[in-house]
């Protein structure tokens, strides 16, 4: 009986327009990892998101292409409930790195990004919560790939949960949370 | 820690769920409960390149390779498999490893896969979606809400790293799950708390998913997916975390089936496809020649697949294989022979005119033999139908079908219509009628055609 209203809400989703039929999918890891690169990393060391991936070939599941003969086709690309367990813990990992850099470095990135988050480092600060700092931060990992209003949402989520926290979790906390943005996960 | 099958027998039902389930204090008792209501889930095991169908249920007698019809590097006569519904096929000994399941699971024979392409990917295509050029693969729809089972977390895993060379994971809901990331991904998503409501991420990012999702645009589109993802994710991320590492030393097979089995006690799978590393495609006369050794190193592999479900426990009452429905498929079988080549060096082209598919365990009527495909001895009639889409009589083709009675017909059509014949999508129809599939995803015969009976004799 319990699995009764779960099977009706189920149709009534699938009575409703198909949101996916025309749906963004993700950019997948391999292109992330080189928008990534181009922003904070340097030339020499390229972001190679994959490495946060607990096993081989997990990468694909999250939006890969496929060669078939001479055709090339981007698969695993729909979000779904097992990429997007993927894609947390891959940039949960990458998150964490980003931030145990401000004990010792863990990540190679390029002068600029690395004074931004040197001067996050610092956090709770008020250098750190600086708005010249955080607009740094979120263009280097999101890019112009946002509207404005989505950093300024970012900005009050982060100085609100993180305000008085410690500057790894803040770190953390606020570089994830930017990372699942559909923004930055999303092909346009 | 190994628990014996009377371990989970003397403890019972809820105790065998919490036995066999690694790391269960991970589930939902009530949800590992409700796993035990109705399982059903679906395997699919694939043989690639086409496979010769002479060279197990569909053979043919060596007097046709003395008339210089059909090869036979395998040089023995086949002996009768008798189905217990009359019909008698000739089976080669190679598939002796397969006889212990000989009632759980029938033959079909003849089945016509697209009559308009003889190519890989049409005929590979074919089979999974009923369109030559792709679409979307017919096994997820075993997992729709529709069917009125709550869907499974995925909709099929293919648990073995292959060069696919086809479109079986052509939906996003079915995804390559192999034994090999067992050793790092649930141990860290073990370390790290799913989603959860309340947690200001997850709060903060579905706030975004929702603004995002409010508009029209593809964006959005894809934005409210993400958010259905996301609302799944804790329970898929529960359920991966319960898997229990494999043993590498175990046989591919072996680790297939223990990802397998873990894969539907945790619903976190419908199903899963197998893809056996032989490639049957065997144009050249070596190739060819090789077939005994290509199909018993398959058979021997398909056969420890079918003991390892029948052998591995579901719960206390029922093994994989009494809640599963296993498919034998290829995309198409083969030419009897390749012209201008002596019958004893001869390779073997491509026929979608007639292929073998077995079906079995849940739902299916085991120990049948279901059509049959024509010349089948040197002097036997070939009609003109034949002719019409063979005239060089390389083919075998499959013979009339009658859907009511479930036999092979004896007349001879004038001409080729699809509708006389047996054809994968009636194969696949009989599935989605097993799985209660809505009726408006049955395939039809063809364009413009009546939607392929669905072979009822078959369904228990």
């Amino acid at each position: 009986m319990a699995r009764f209203p779960i099977i009706v809400a189920a149709l009534a989703l699938l009575a409703a327009p198909p949101a996916h039929a025309a749906a963004a999918q993700f950019k997948g890891l391999s292109v992330i990892s080189k928008e990534l690169s181009a922003r904070i990393a340097p030339e020499e060391g390229p972001i190679e998101l994959d490495r946060y991936m607990p096993a081989d070939g997990l990468d694909d599941l999250v939006g890969t292409w496929a060669a078939f003969g001479t055709e090339h086709k981007f698969q695993n690309g729909q979000p779904n409930a097992v990429n997007m367990v993927l894609l947390r813990l891959t940039f949960a990992g990458f998150a964490q790195s980003l931030a145990q850099s401000c004990k010792s470095p863990q990540l190679l990135l390029n002068d600029s990004f690395f004074d931004t988050l040197e001067a996050l480092c610092t956090w709770p600060s008020d250098e750190a919560k600086n708005e010249q700092v955080l607009t740094a931060f979120w263009l280097g990992i999101m890019g112009y790939n946002a509207p404005e209003s989505e950093f300024a949402v970012w900005r009050d989520f982060v100085l609100g949960t993180y305000g008085e926290k410690p500057a790894l979790e803040a770190i953390e906390g606020m570089t994830l949370a930017l990372m699942l943005n559909p923004y930055f996960l999303l092909e346009q | 820690m190994i628990h014996t099958r009377r371990d989970i027998l003397r403890f019972g039902l809820a105790g065998a769920a919490t036995l066999v389930l690694p790391n269960a204090g991970f589930m939902d008792p009530a949800e590992a409960a409700a796993l035990a209501e109705d399982p059903h889930f679906f395997v699919m095991i694939v043989l690639s390149g086409g496979a010769d169908s002479s060279y197990m249920f569909d053979a043919r007698p060596l007097s046709m390779t003395a008339a210089g019809k059909i090869q036979n590097y395998l040089g023995k006569d086949p002996d009768p498999w008798a189905g217990s519904n009359g019909i008698v096929s000739a089976a080669t000994s190679l598939i002796k490893p397969l006889s212990p399941f000989k009632d759980r699971f029938s033959v079909m024979n003849g089945v016509v896969m697209t009559p308009s392409f003889d190519g890989h990917a049409q005929n590979m295509n074919f089979l999974f979606t009923g369109d030559p050029f792709g679409g979307d693969s017919f096994i997820p729809h075993l997992n729709l809400a529709e069917t009125g089972r709550e869907p499974d977390a995925v909709d099929a895993i293919i648990p073995a790293e292959r060069e696919d060379n086809f479109t079986a994971h052509n939906h996003s809901g079915v995804i390559p799950l192999e034994p090999k990331v067992l050793r790092g991904l649930p141990e860290r998503l073990r370390q790290l708390p799913p989603a959860h409501a309340g947690d200001p991420i997850t709060e903060f990012v579905r706030s975004r998913l929702d603004a995002v999702a409010q508009g029209d645009g593809r964006l959005s589109g894809g934005a409210s997916l993400m958010r259905t993802a996301l609302d799944n994710s804790p329970n898929v991320h529960r359920k991966l975390a319960a898997l229990s590492p494999n043993n590498p030393n175990d046989s591919t097979e072996k680790q297939a089936i223990a990802l397998i089995a873990e894969c539907f006690r945790l619903s976190l799978s419908r199903a899963a496809i197998y893809v056996l590393p032989e490639q049957f495609d065997v144009h050249a006369p070596d190739l060819a020649k090789g077939q005994p050794k290509l199909f018993s190193g398959a058979i021997d592999k398909v056969a420890a697949l079918l003991h390892g479900l029948a052998e591995t426990p579901y719960d206390a009452k029922r093994s994989m294989f009494d809640v599963t429905t296993v498919m034998l498929a290829t995309e198409f079988g083969r030419t009897l022979r390749a012209p201008d080549m002596a019958i004893d060096a001869t390779g073997t082209n491509h026929n979608q005119y007639s292929n073998s598919i077995l079906m079995g365990g849940k739902g299916i009527r085991g120990g049948m033999v279901i059509g049959a495909s024509d010349m089948a001895d040197p002097n036997a009639p070939i009609s003109k139908a034949h002719f019409a889409v063979d005239p060089v009589l390389e083919k075998t083709v499959g013979m009339p079908f009658d859907f009511k009675t479930m036999r092979p017909r004896t007349d001879l059509p004038e001409a080729f219509d699809v509708d006389d014949y047996l054809t994968i999508g009636s194969v696949v129809n009989t599935l989605y009628a097993l799985f209660n599939v809505p009726t408006s995803y049955h395939r039809k015969m063809g364009r413009d055609k009546q939607t392929a009976p669905v072979l009822n004799k078959l369904l228990t």
